[in-house]
Formats: structure tokens, sequence, C-alpha cells
């Protein structure tokens, strides 16, 4: 069953994905298709210059577009006339959010491949070459400076960022399943209440900043300017804990709403 | 001839309205039955709550000896009065959707009755008309291989020759082992084809009897005595 | 083959008679097969069931049968059927002459404006 639910998320998610990816990789072909003719007339200028400008937009466009993908589908599967199909299929709550979040982040790792492709396309060639060297170098440096700690980094590094990304949609899905809990205005409650948790995370992480200045850290921050290859470690451990607690807070809060709160209009 | 549904003490509470109080209702196999009630009297959230749409705030019920959950769901078959087909899908891809999650799909059985209708399954569902739409949806519903059919308001909103369509669908696909509950207040077009009724009254249970019994008691059609009792 | 039916009384009895009707007419012969309980269902627009308990009772009064995997057929003796023919006409006849005699014509009145009505 659950392998039934990811073959419909794809094909669902699919079609407005592959159609900005395209429009990007396409983009990408026509602004190294232009450079062949690089002059320094205007003309050549504005063409370039607006074929990178709207290249630029697009990587926008691509990657939070998939986030709008991914959230708009959770709230418009689950919540709106189509939530009476999907409500009643022999499946759990959990696995449609697993569904949905999993497909959601595979996309959006897809995008991410999509664009470091398209960037490869624009820059073709001697730019590439050039990119790819100054790349090398710097990891090199990077490698003598840290040495064996640096495979962990990139490790660390990968496992923050793909836990980001779980979380980045699980946000915007609990605001979603919290705004359910209201009758009226559910999409209006929803937005307020995401504003309501950005402040609060600020207000979080401020506080938590200020803590960091009171002389009990003072040893801390000793230690971690001593360490820094430590420190940089800890830091990114840390992120990967808080994101995955995070995460693992805002999937209850999403399953609970939707096996017991449910109500579709 | 086997007990399918079964409610015990089943009541709903939304704040301070009690839409559901203290049902107890048995339904057995093999018959059609009609949940009559005007708007607000408890059927629509009698109805989610079958379907796992809604948890009842007290009391139970099981289909089949399973609470509301993903075993009922693989047996229960609900066609909601309003319309869920508003996707980007053609008329293929949802009855392959239908196919891939539910065991009882006959999808040879669809594609007949969408073909009786002139429905191409290549046509897009957005482009249907609205009359169409909902034969579609009942299609996929009653090709179903279901235990227990649970039809919200099939015929309202259809007209007259799309309403016998409806019934003789839902006449074809008898079968002993099943039972439809069909919710409606449009009752005169559909009492013919219903074994017993249900009438529900501010989420209370006020008759629970075969038509036959209704006629003969009363001398009157189930159309004639709904009207007596739900009177304004 | 349309089925006259009065919501107002049970459908049961009345798919009864109509069926018994048409047999005492010759619509059907004894020993032929009936149409089926899902045909008289869709023709009807009657629940099945009710067909099913129709054919079942008409089994009891001895105007049909069944066989297992087959069907309800008539019996060979349609006698009841014929008697439940003629006792629809009688009362048919009892209620027009009734209604009738309501808007003052009397039984001999009556009779002649029939043969008048005929020519």
């Amino acid at each position: 069953m659950v392998k039934k639910l990811f073959k419909h998320e794809i094909l669902a998610f699919w079609r407005g994905w592959s159609l900005i990816q395209i429009a990007l990789l396409a983009t990408a072909l026509f602004g190294r298709f232009i450079q062949l003719f690089e002059n320094n007339t205007a003309v050549y200028d504005i063409v370039f210059g607006s074929t990178t400008f709207a290249y630029s937009i697009l990587i926008m466009v691509a990657f939070v577009g998939t986030l709008f993908s991914g959230v708009t589908r959770f709230y418009k599967n689950l919540f709106t006339s189509e939530g009476y199909l999907t409500h009643t299929l022999p499946v759990t709550a959990t696995q449609h959010i697993m569904v949905k979040l999993v497909t959601a982040v595979l996309f959006q790792i897809a995008t991410l491949f999509v664009v470091l492709a398209s960037a490869c396309i624009i820059t073709a060639g001697d730019v590439l070459v050039e990119v790819v060297k100054a790349i090398g170098y710097l990891i090199g440096e990077i490698y003598e400076y840290t040495g064996a700690h640096m495979v962990l980094y990139i490790v660390e590094i990968i496992v923050v960022t793909i836990v980001s990304l779980f979380s980045s949609f699980l946000v915007y899905y609990t605001c979603i399943c919290l705004g359910q809990l209201s009758k009226k205005n559910r999409v209006l409650v929803s937005v307020g209440i995401y504003f309501g948790m950005s402040m609060v995370g600020q207000v979080v992480s401020t506080v938590l900043m200020t803590f960091t200045t009171f002389p009990v850290f003072e040893d801390i921050v000793m230690y971690f300017t001593d360490h820094p290859i430590t420190a940089i470690h800890i830091s990114l451990c840390l992120g990967i804990v808080i994101t995955l607690i995070l995460s693992i807070v805002f999937f209850i809060i999403c399953r609970m709403v939707m096996k017991k709160k449910l109500n579709l209009e | 001839m086997s007990t399918l549904l079964h409610c015990e003490n089943l009541s709903k509470r939304y704040a301070n309205v009690l839409a559901l109080n203290n049902v107890n209702l048995d339904l057995e196999s093999g018959k059609i039955v009609g949940l009559l009630g005007p708007n607000g009297s408890g059927k629509t959230t009698f109805i989610k709550i079958l379907n796992g749409l809604l948890t009842p705030t007290y009391g139970k019920v099981t289909i089949d000896g399973n609470e509301p959950g993903v075993e009922t769901k693989k047996i229960v078959a609900y066609l909601p009065d309003n319309s869920y087909l508003n996707t980007w899908m053609r008329v293929e891809q949802i009855v392959d959707y239908f196919k891939d999650f539910y065991e009882d799909f006959r999808p040879e059985l669809a594609y007949e009755m969408l073909e009786r209708l002139g429905i191409s399954p290549k046509m897009k569902l957005k482009t249907l008309s609205k009359g169409n739409k909902e034969k579609v949806c009942l299609i996929l519903v009653m090709s179903r291989n279901a235990r227990l059919y649970v039809l919200d308001e099939p015929i309202a909103g259809v007209d007259p020759a799309a309403r016998d369509y409806v019934i003789s669908t839902i006449i074809n696909n008898y079968n002993p082992d099943a039972t439809v509950l069909i919710s409606t207040h449009l009752i005169s077009d559909i009492e013919q084809v219903l074994d017993d009724v249900i009438f529900i009254k501010d989420g209370n249970i006020v008759l629970h009897q075969t038509v036959d019994e209704i006629r003969a008691e009363h001398q009157k059609s189930v159309d004639e005595l709904f009207r007596e009792v739900f009177k304004w | 083959m349309d089925w006259i039916l009065d919501k107002k009384k049970p459908i049961c009895p009345q798919l009864c008679e109509q069926i018994c009707v048409r047999i005492a007419k010759g619509e059907f012969e004894p020993n032929q097969k009936l149409l089926s309980v899902r045909d008289v269902a869709l023709t009807a627009g009657v629940n099945p069931n009710t067909v099913q308990r129709s054919f079942e009772d008409l089994e009891r009064m001895g105007i049909v049968y069944s066989i297992r995997g087959s069907g309800w057929y008539v019996s060979e003796d349609i006698t009841f059927a014929k008697d439940t023919l003629e006792r629809m006409l009688q009362e048919k006849t009892t209620a027009y002459f009734a209604d009738m005699n309501l808007l003052g014509m009397q039984n001999d009145e009556i009779k002649n404006y029939v043969k008048e009505w005929e020519q």
C-alpha cells in the first residue's frame, strides 16, 4: 500500500515540478549557447544579462516552487474535498504523512541536482574548468587544516541538510494541521500559526544567544575557540539533534490531528 | 444474514452541539437501508464516523467487527455528497488509482459502465459535466465489491433520468453479502428500492423499520410518513 | 413491461398480485420460466429482497416453483392465479360502480352508459 501511495504521490508531484526543471535547464542551455556569440556589443550584454538574470530567478523558483508544491499538495490532497477520497483509503495517517514528506524531500534533493547540472551547463567550457579547479584548491586547503575530520564534516553537513529538508516541510504541515482545529478560516489560521511559530522561534533563539554571554558559558566559549575542529563537530551535531527533535514533534502533532481531530468540510 | 454494522451508544459532541445522541443500531448484510432525516439531523456526522473521517465522543461503532480504521476502509465504499474529483487526472487514471488501493475493485466493470454512458477513459475529469462527474464517482464506488456501501445523497442534484440510472446501478449490484446505506432526503424516488428505513432527528434515531411494515402500519408511503414525522 | 405499484401499500403483496395476473392472462405458460428476480427488480425499480420475498410467497401459495440454480417457473396448476385475477376484476368493478354511484349514477344507468361508450 505504501508503494502505491508513493507511486501516486510522485505522479502528482512530477507534473508541476518537471515543467520548472525543464525551464531551468532550457534557460541554462540557452545561456551557454548565447556565449558562443560573445562580443562587446550592447546587444550581447543585454541578451546575456537578461538570460543570466532569468536563470538566477529560475533557480530560486525551482527551490521555492518545490517547497510550495509540497506544502500545497499536502493541504489539497488531505484537507480539501480530495480529502474525502484520500482519508477513506485503507492507509494510516502515519503512512500518508510519511509518503508525502519523503516524496517532497526527494524532489527537493532532485531540484538541487538539476540546479547543479544547470550550473555546469551554463558555465560549460573554460569557466567550468576554472570553477572546478578553484573548488579543488579550496578542498585541498581545508583538508590540510582539518585532516580526516573533513570527511566527517561532509557527512554531518549532508545529514543536517537532509534533516533540515524534512523539518522545512514539516513546519508547514504542522501549521496546516493545527489550522484544521479551528472551525472557520482554516487557511488563515494556519498562516497565523506560521507567523506565530516563527516569532516564537526568533524569541527563543535570541534568548539562547543572550544566555551564551553569561559567565557560566565563558569556559565553553573558551574551549570552542581553542578547539575549533571539535567546535564545528559539536555545532553540526547539535544542529542535527535539535532539528531531528523538532521534526519528530511536528510529525507527532500532524499525526494526532489527522487521527483524532479530523473534520473535513 | 449477519450483523455487519453495530453501533453502541454512539455520540458525537461539537462544542455545545450534540450531533449524535446515543445511537444504537444494528444493520444486517444483504439489506438496502435508507438513512432519512433533514439537514442537520446527524446523518452526515454518522456517515463520517462510519468512514473514519470523524472520531466519536462516546460509544463505538464496528463494521464487520472492526472499529473504523484501515481494516474497515478496505471493505467500505463511500460516495460522498460532494465531488472529490477536482483533480488533474483523466478517467483512466482515477480508475487505476482505485485499482491500486482497493483490492475489491473491478476495473472491467467500471469500464463497462463508463462505456455505456459514453465516457471515454481518456477524458479529463475537469472537462466532465457535473452530472457526468457524479456518475463517474458512483461507478467507481459501485465497481467495488465492498461489504458496506455508504451513499450520501446519490440522487440529489442529478436529473430524473440519471436518478433512474443510479437506482438501476444499485439494484444491479445487489449482493446478499453487502449492505447499502443510502442517506437522502429525496425519499419518494428511492423508497421502492429500500428494505429498511431509519429516521434520524436531532441526532436521535426515531424509527427503524422495514419499508413494508411502515406501509402496512401507517397506510402511507415512506415519503408521506417522513413529512409527518418531520413537520416543521 | 410496466409494473404499477402503489407506494402507500406494502410492495410485496402488490408484486405477488401482478405476477398472478400476468400468469392468469397467459403471459407465462405453466412450466415456463419466469423473469429472474433481478429483472423484476430492475424493471420495477424495486429492492431485490422484496422481489425474492414475493416469489417465495407465490411459491408458498403454489403458483410458482423454483429449480435450484435455474430460477422460478410457473406451476402446472394456475387456478390460484386465475382466482387472483378474478378477485382483482371484481374489486375493480366494485370500485368503479362505487365511484360512479358517487357521481349520481344508478347501477342500471351505469351499464347503459358503458354500452354507449363502447360504440
